[in-house]
This record gives C-alpha cells, structure tokens and sequence, in this order.
C-alpha cells in the first residue's frame, strides 16, 4: 500500500526544464492509447516544431488486452531516433487501475522523476502499488465516470486521460494539445466532437498531481518486477514451443477487459437451465450437484469475466442483471472455478 | 544532407506504413495485389481508405492467399503498368516461389516487405527471418530504417527497377512495428508534378497487352541457355549498384536526402563498427554518440542496399576498423554465424589489405526490443575482442534467458479423465432406415460437465467463437485431438507459455491445416493397427479453422476432403480476417465495411457450405449458438460419420463484436436474426441429400436482411437510401440461395 503525506502537496516546478520527455501509456486494446499517443506527438512534433516519434505495441488485434503506447519528443530539435520502447519514462498514464495488479509490468522503470496517471473510481490514497515503486507525483482521475457523464459512451478513455496529463506537461500548452486533439475527432458530428472538448477540458482542470512522499517509499524493500521477464529460458523450456501444461490459462485474470459492470446472479431466480453457459465466451459459470444430484449453477468466477453480458441477455428469467462491479458481494468474489489454483499460484 | 532540395514538401507524422501508402499515392501505381498478414496490411488498407475518398484509383485486389497474390502481380506486371504488393513473414515464404518468377522475367514491381518472424512457433513481431529468404530470389533489395526511408526508398524502388539496363522487381524492407508502427517525421513532396517528374513514365520492351507484337513470356528453357539466363541477372544486379548511386543522387537534388548504399555513420577512426539493418541501426546511433562522448571510438555502418550486396562500399568503409560486430535480427542455423555474418566477412576476405575481426551476433529474434543499451553492449563486446580476440567468441545470441526452473508455470489442471470426456450425456445410433439419432441429456447437465477448452484466453469480450466452439464440443463424445488453424482462436488460447487447450492440441499456419490432420488421423490409424499405440475406444479429429483459412486453405481443404478421412472440419465463419484487423474475406457480405472494403465489399460472399458438399463428404452442416441442442446433435453427427464413414464438415456462423460493430450481449440474437432473414440457413447434407433444420419461411418468422444487418455498425449504412441498389442486390442473392436450398431440400435425390 501506497503512503502519502498526510496533507496532498502538489509538486514543486522541476528545476530546470525537461529537453527529453519520454511517455509511456498503458491500457487495454480499445481504450484509446494509441490514439492517444498519437494526438500527443502530433501536438509535440507539428504544433510545437519538437522532434519526436510515437508508437504502440500490441499484443493482438484484439479488444481487452493490454496496449502500449509510446511518445518520445526532443523539446531540442535532436533528432529522435531510438526506435525501442520506453523503459524510464518521465509520464506514466495508466488507463485501468487494475492493470496495476493484473499487470504490474506496466511500472517498469518508474523513477524518483516519473509523473504517473491513473485512471480509477478510488481515492489517491486507497490506490495500492507494488512495494518498491517510485514516483514524483501521482494524479488520479475517474475518466470512465468524466466520459459517462457527458455522453462518451464508447469505451474509449482517451479524451479525459489527455485532459488529465495536461497539468504535468509543461512543454505542450493546453491549447495546442486540444487543438490538435479536435483535428483528430475532426469526422465526430459537432455534438459529440464537443463532448469530447468538453471532457477533455474537465479533465484537465480537476486533475490534481500530488507528490508522493520520496523516503517513505524509498525506505520499503525493493521487490523486482519479474513479470517483465519471460518465465522460461532455454535450459528449461520444453523444446519446440510445446505447452505441457493443459489448460494453464487459468491462472489468468481477465477482469481488466471489463468496463466497470458484470453480471449478478440472484440465486432466488435461476433455474438452472444452463442457457448462461451455452452463450459465455469466456466459461465463467460454475455448477455444482443438489442433493437429488442434478445440475446446479453455483455462480460466477469474475477473474474470467469480460462484462460481455451474453448471459444476461439469455437468461429467460431475469437472474442475470448487469450491475456495477463494487455490488459484488466478497463471498461472489470469492467464488472460483478452479480454487486449487489459487494456492499453486502463491507457491 | 545540405543542398537545397528544388521540391516542395510537407512535414506530416506517419507510420511507416503510412509512408508507404503515401508512396504509392504518389506513385499512382496501377495494381496492387495482396492478402492480409500482420503487420504489412496496413498499407493496403490505407490505400483502400485513399481509393474510397477518391485519391486514387490503383485496382486493389484482395488474393485468396500470398501466392495468389503474387501470382496476380505477376500477371499484372507483364500487362506494363506498376504494380505493388505488401507482405510479411509466412506471406512472403507462401509467396516464395512466385518470386524468382518475376525477377527471372524480368519484370518491375515494388514489394513492401515488412519484417516479421517466420513460423513456428507463430509469432507476430519484427525479425528478419522472413527477409533472409529473400536473398535468393533475384529481386533488388533496399532497407528503408525509419518511415521516412520507407517513403523515399519506395519512389526510388520505381526508377531503380525500371532503369532499362535493370528492369527487376525491387523489395523495399521495413521493420516489422519498430518502423511499420512508428511514427516519425516525414517530408512528402507536395506536388504531384514533383513526384512525377522523378518517377517518369514505365517503358516496358514487351508487354503482354500488345496484340500486334505478341511474345512469349516464360518460355521452357533448359541448358545451355539457362545459365545466360541467369548471368544476365548477374549483371542487371551489378548494374544496379551504380544505377541506385545516380538515382540517389538524383533524389537528393529533388529533396535534399541523400541515401548510400551503406550509410557510414563515425567510421573514420573507429575501432568497433556495429554493422546492424534498419531500425536497430537507428536506435544504435544514439549509442554511438553517447560512447564517443565518453571518448570511445565506435562506428556503425547502416546499410540501405542488400541486393545487390554492396560489397565494394563495405570493403572502402572498414578498410581500417580493426573490429566489426554485425548484429542480425536472424539466425541462419548450424552455419556458425548469421546469415549477413558470412556476406560481411567475405566481403571482408576479398580485400586483401584488411585485417578485421568479424563478430557475428544474433539479437532480438521475435519483436525483442534493441535497446541504446544493448547496443552499447555490442560496442563493449567488441572492444574486448580487440584487446583479447581469442576471448570472445566469433558467434553468439545475445539478450537469452537461461532460465530458473523457478518461474515455470505449475501444471494447474489435471488431465480430463475418461468419465469427464464420457459422461454418456450424448448418444449417437443408426437405425435401421439409415439415419443416425442423436439422443441428448438435459443442457444443465453438458453445462456442468468439465469443458475441453478452459477460462483465461484471451479472446474480445463477447467474442462468438469460443461459445460456438464450447457448443460444439458439447456434442462430442470421448477424446479428441485438436488442431487449429492460424486465426483469433488459435492466437487467444495459446499465449505461450500459456493454453486454454485442455486436449491436445496442433496449430498450423492457416492454408495448410486440412492436410497436417489428414496426415495424423492416419498415423492414428496405421500405429493403432502395428499395436504401437493403445487407444480404448477412438480418437475423434476436429479441425477447426476460421472462414480466412477456408480462403487460402481452400485448394488443400477440398482435397483433403476429397481423400475422405475421418475428421471433423469445423469453420467458425466470423466473416472477415479478424486475427488481423478485420480485413474482407470470401465470405464477407456483400456492402459490408472492413478495414479493405471501405467504401462496403463489391462482391458476393462464398458459399462454403455448397463447395465442401460437391465433394462427396458424407456430412456437412451449418449451425448456430443457440438456445436449443442443434448445434450439439450436428456435432455428435459429425463425430459418428468422423468415427463411421470419412470427413465431416460444419459450418457455424459466429459474432465479432469488434468488426461487425455490434453489441457483445446480443450475440446470440444478432445470430438468431441472420437465421430468420435466411441469410445463414441452417441445414444438412448428408450423403448428398439435403434437409433443412429450421425454415423461417414455414414458421412466418422470415425476414428481410435489413433486420440483421441493422445491428451490425458495418453494415447498416446499406440500409440508407443512397445504397438501395448495393442492398437490394444482397436481399436478391440471398432469396436465390434459399429458394434453391428449397428446391434442393425437397427433391429426393438431392
């Protein structure tokens, strides 16, 4: 767990200005950090005559796994061409908060001299890191609750996360920044190019750096993020790319490609027609035997749970509602398909 | 660097493939002929957004494979106008053979080839192993490390290969995401007038459009005059050493940017030099600077001609550098060294005067970052070699992991038992009038019964695949085997060193799944009958592929199927290459938008279904997710012919939340609604007699299609006025397709 001072200070101005600024977004495929990216080097490099390039890594072509987005700018005019992705940067902006656990590799190279964003429903300081992480200054904002409110309904954050990095980016006035940003949208109907803005500017004016405390965090024991690194080498990885461990995906946790809401059961309702399962793309279900040993659904394992809400539109008796993720109870938390895992997993 | 350049341009941030379609926006070429693979595609899909805001008016045609849309260049090229294409990795080795085709003809051309890691295991980031096998083929090769080289080397590619004393086809080579993902800088000329200035006009001594001067173009030829053959392409090669040098100079009058062959960048003094392509070599430049401002003396030479190999250029540069390290994103096995290693060195060996000590290093194989450190690294290497060469070995890897034995993922799930796979739940019999009965238990009990495939991939949310395939297995009985063809459920469910395979399970790449199976099931057979192998009942074989694989994988399928062995083709029809970007496939409706079909696809989606029927197959059937058990009892049908007779295949229509753009939670009723307009009639073909599951129709549940393609963000711009025609043209082939399954469902013999 994260401790702050107990009054938020907001950071002092650097010392000296940055003429290298190196910028790392992390989210989910979907959300819009390589757009994101994007619009910031175009502000960077065309509107600000900075050189700079931007890139994304993906894992896929798909929606809900993890992106990365890179901007590296030379306020300068030095020519940039480092073509690898960013290790130290001095902006983190996290899009989904619990990339943090699911993925805790997204901290690499965090520093005494990085200004991290993230995007979450929490107060600052109820945000937990991984013991050892360091930072200047966190900011936090809820860009989902900021986008819902003026009708972004799409999963898209990227307009109030830019909003929010505003504050830490000195070298981009805000001004070009939304100019650039609005050339982007240039296609959105005049509505919703204007919700954007408006998001965009919000986001900018409540987003509130606060410096994190350097010695407290300095003084806790430094663990090694060794998610970074593969998990096998090639003194001990099976020959030929073979997996010998049937269906290890389990240990998996999907709960980061959802948007906020999952499915309820309510208990009192179903009647075990199984017609949730038959549609679940992601075999979340879990059933178990009555006493008259028939087919009981027992309920629903949220680690595999991608808020698709296939099943509540099957469910022919309304025991399936969308709800928020926060009404879930902690026994339905705890509930696990394959609870033997979870004891291997701390091993 | 310093002239004046005489053309106007204009500074954007593009990608580098960006780049390359803003080439080939300037170029104008006439044809392009391509199929999808990551990363290269996007370079056809911005053309394709260019061609639907009437930018320009290249013909873009999307092959049924990588040799099909080599084959269709080729074809093209001999008609005299310019011709591109795109590819990476196993697109170009599926290429492969076209490729000494078109150089041998001697016929122009521009490739994109965007560096990837060849297969297998599939992975789909930069290395170079796709481009080392195009040394070999003939064609030029220039490397283009950042988007701006990409764009510049694609205008010089047109005049390079068309130079009437060089007429071959030119590869201009991107890193795979470093550089087709990256964006950086670019100055594009303004003017059209400009760029075609440059380029000129294409002169072709013969083409084959020209009636009153008829040729033959690939004629038989064996000794003695293949070998004159193939020294005239000797000599187009040297040529076109000296002929890039006056294009590159010529260039850098019109924009200022000078291009070498080999780019020397601090070589004079140096006591290291890093030899290393593209866009390794630009991140190296950041660390040469840094160690030359600690004083030490490194170099890197950045080559931007392969092929031909700039040997001479190589020989003047490191005539004095008494180390050279030459660092490759490739390994070319069991030869001591990488592929370029053995070029370097003897280029190196050829000029007599030199003395240098040549180290070979194989880096960042499969999308491994390079980074400012790691290639300092390389320097450090190099300077011990100079202080103790017999220390440090000529060849290596570099950035492994050996590994701990510590973080090996523990086997998490035991094996399905006997009973988990054989509940009983599913009974398939033959009765005496010859049709096969399916008995089903209720869907509460299939639900709660351990499934082959598990949680954790790594699928969209709301992807119809895995409930269509879990369905599907539902159906199925004992132990199966499973293999998967390239696509989004292969790559999701096996995340190395992750699987969600709890059954085993075989990929291969996406042409060639129908045969690789074909060749199990009957080494099944062969070891079960030799006694080597002891398998209590049987093991049913289920193929399950995509509906691109049903594209490129078409030919080997329908002979597969023609052989008739026992296994179970499965195609999950998400209707469009989705893996990649949600490209148009043969069964994409017509209308449809994809990321190839901007402006909605212009012709009619294929019928499969009536394709894998007309080969005699016992079985073949369609399905979808549903509520009911159809698509469970088809799939214990399908296993009973798989068991019984030979090739069953079965066709389920599947959502893509993401490149339909439709809602994840009405999968099952956006499918539904598919069914009822009849657009995806659910039927069976079974020894050639064809009978319909569900009639809509009959039910007075039938549809116009406008009900369906309402829901899907992609298509319902077909429901505006203005495309009346485009709709009205899909609502008339669909009603043709089911009054002839009709007719065929109610004739006895049919």
């Amino acid at each position: 767990m994260f401790e702050f001072l107990s009054r938020f200070q907001a950071p002092t101005p650097r010392k000296s200005a940055r003429t290298s600024l190196a910028i790392r977004l992390e989210a989910i495929g979907g959300q819009g950090a390589n757009s994101a990216g994007k619009i910031l080097a175009e502000a960077a490099v065309l509107g600000m005559g900075y050189s700079g390039n931007h890139f994304s890594s993906f894992g896929s072509e798909k929606r809900g796994t993890p992106v990365r987005s890179f901007v590296r700018l030379s306020t300068e005019g030095h020519e940039i061409r480092n073509a690898s992705g960013i290790r130290h940067p001095h902006l983190l902006v996290i899009f989904h908060e619990s990339l943090i656990s699911t993925h805790p590799e997204i901290l690499e190279g965090l520093s005494e001299d990085s200004d991290v964003v993230v995007n979450s429903t929490k107060p600052a300081r109820q945000l937990s890191f991984p013991t050892g992480t360091k930072m200047r200054s966190l900011t936090v904002i809820d860009a989902r609750a900021l986008s819902d409110r003026h009708g972004l309904r799409s999963s898209s954050l990227n307009t109030a996360m830019l909003g929010a990095c505003v504050p830490l980016l000195p070298e981009i006035p805000q001004a070009v920044l939304e100019s650039h940003f609005l050339n982007f949208f240039a296609r959105l109907p005049e509505a919703l190019k204007h919700a954007n803005q408006t998001v965009f500017r919000k986001a900018a004016k409540l987003a509130k750096p606060r410096l994190v405390r350097p010695q407290q965090l300095s003084a806790k024991k430094t663990e090694p993020l060794s998610a970074i690194q593969p998990r096998l080498g090639y003194a001990d990885a099976p020959i030929g790319g073979v997996i010998i461990n049937p269906g290890n995906s389990v240990l998996k946790d999907n709960s980061a490609s959802r948007k906020g809401t999952v499915p309820k059961l309510d208990r009192e309702l179903c009647f075990h027609c199984g017609y949730c399962d038959m549609v679940c793309p992601d075999f979340c279900f879990s059933w178990e035997r009555s006493s008259d040993g028939a087919a009981k659904l027992k309920g629903i394992d949220y680690q595999y749970c991608k808020g698709c809400q296939k099943c509540v539109t099957a469910c022919p008796v309304s025991a399936l509602k969308p709800v928020p993720e926060n009404e879930i109870s902690e026994a339905d938390r705890n509930l696990h398909l394959f609870p033997e895992i979870r004891e291997k997993k701390n091993e | 660097m310093n002239s004046s350049p005489i053309a106007q341009q204009e500074i954007k941030l593009l990608t580098g493939n960006e780049a390359a379609a803003e080439a080939a926006k300037a170029i104008d070429f006439h044809f392009m002929g391509y199929y999808p693979i990551t990363p290269s595609t996007e370079i056809a899909q911005i053309l394709d957004t260019m061609k639907s805001r009437g930018e320009i008016s290249t013909v873009l045609l999307p092959a049924d494979g990588e040799h099909g849309a080599a084959g269709a260049c080729f074809g093209a090229s001999t008609g005299g106008g310019r011709v591109l294409n795109a590819t990476s990795a196993n697109g170009l080795l599926y290429s492969l053979e076209q490729l000494p085709v078109q150089s041998g003809s001697r016929l122009p051309m521009v490739l994109n080839l965007v560096t990837r890691s060849i297969s297998g295991p599939l992975d789909i980031r930069c290395d170079h192993s796709d481009l080392m096998f195009a040394l070999q083929t003939g064609w030029l090769i220039l490397l283009a490390p950042n988007p701006q080289a990409v764009y510049d080397m694609n205008l010089m590619a047109i005049r390079l290969g068309e130079h009437p004393e060089v007429r071959l086809p030119v590869m201009v080579v991107s890193d795979g995401f470093f550089t087709s993902h990256q964006r950086r800088s670019v100055k594009t000329l303004s003017r059209t007038e400009d760029a075609k200035g440059f380029l000129g006009v294409r002169k072709d001594p013969h083409t084959s459009l020209d009636p009153r001067n008829p040729v033959t173009f690939g004629p038989y030829m064996n000794d003695p005059d293949l070998i004159n053959n193939k020294y005239q392409l000797h000599v187009a090669h040297e040529t076109a050493a000296r002929v890039f040098d006056e294009i590159a100079t010529e260039f850098e009058q019109l924009t200022g940017r000078k291009y070498r062959q080999l780019e020397a960048y601090n070589c004079e003094d140096a006591e290291v030099a890093l030899f290393v392509l593209n866009s390794a070599s630009e991140t190296a430049m950041d660390a040469v600077d840094r160690l030359r401002a600690e004083g030490k003396k490194v170099g890197l030479i950045k080559p931007h001609l392969l092929r031909p190999f700039p040997s001479t250029e190589l020989q003047r540069i490191t005539h004095r550098i008494p180390v050279v390290v030459i660092a490759e994103r490739s390994d070319t096995p069991g030869s001591s060294g990488g592929p370029l290693s053995h070029e370097v060195r003897s280029a190196l060996l050829t000029d007599h005067h030199c003395d240098v000590l040549a180290l070979s290093r194989v880096f960042g194989l499969g999308g491994r970052d390079f980074r400012e450190d790691d290639a300092v690294a390389l320097y450090e290497e190099g300077f011990r070699a100079l202080q103790n060469p017999s220390e440090v070995p000529t060849f290596g890897f570099v950035g492994l992991r050996e590994g701990t034995r510590k973080h090996l993922p523990p086997k998490v799930l035991p094996p399905l038992s006997k009973s988990d796979v054989s509940p009983g739940l599913v009974r398939t019999s033959k009765l005496e009038n010859g049709q096969i009965q399916v008995a089903i238990a209720d869907i509460a009990e299939l639900a709660a019964k351990p499934k082959r495939l598990t949680p954790g991939h790594g699928a969209c949310p709301g992807c119809g695949i895995f409930s269509g395939l879990d369905q599907f297995f539902k159906g199925l009985e004992g132990d199966i085997v499973v293999l998967y063809h390239t696509g989004c459920a292969m790559v999701v469910t096996t995340d190395y060193p992750f699987s969600s395979h709890r059954v085993t399970y075989i990929h291969n790449l996406f042409q060639n799944g129908a045969p690789t199976l074909s060749g199990l099931v009957e080494m099944f057979h062969e070891r079960r009958r030799r006694g080597e192998i002891e398998v209590g009942e049987d093991l049913t074989f289920v193929m399950i592929t995509g509906d691109g694989g049903m594209d490129i994988g078409m030919g080997p399928t329908i002979g597969t199927a023609l052989r008739n062995h026992r296994m179970i083709i499965l195609e999950y029809d998400n209707q469009g290459y989705m893996n990649t970007g949600g490209q148009l496939s043969y069964t994409t409706p017509m209308g449809r938008a994809t990321s190839t079909s901007h402006s909605g696809k212009t012709f009619h989606h294929k019928d499969t279904v009536a394709i894998m029927a007309a080969t005699g197959i016992p079985y073949v059937f369609t399905a979808i997710e549903g509520y009911g058990t159809d698509l469970i009892e088809k799939a214990a049908k399908a296993q009973w012919y798989a068991r019984n007779e030979g090739l069953a295949f079965g066709k389920i229509l599947i959502t893509c939340p993401l490149n339909w753009g439709s809602e994840e939670r009405l999968g099952q009723n956006i499918l539904q609604n598919a069914v009822d307009c009849c657009f995806f009639p659910l039927y069976e073909v079974e020894h050639g007699i064809t009978k319909i599951s569900y009639d809509p129709e009959a039910l007075g549940k039938k549809n116009g299609v406008d009900t369906w393609l309402k829901q899907l963000g992609k298509s319902k711009h077909l429901l505006e006025e203005r495309n009346r025609p485009q709709l009205n043209a899909f609502q008339a082939e669909v009603d043709r397709r089911w009054a002839r399954l009709k007719a065929l469902s109610t004739h006895p013999l049919l």
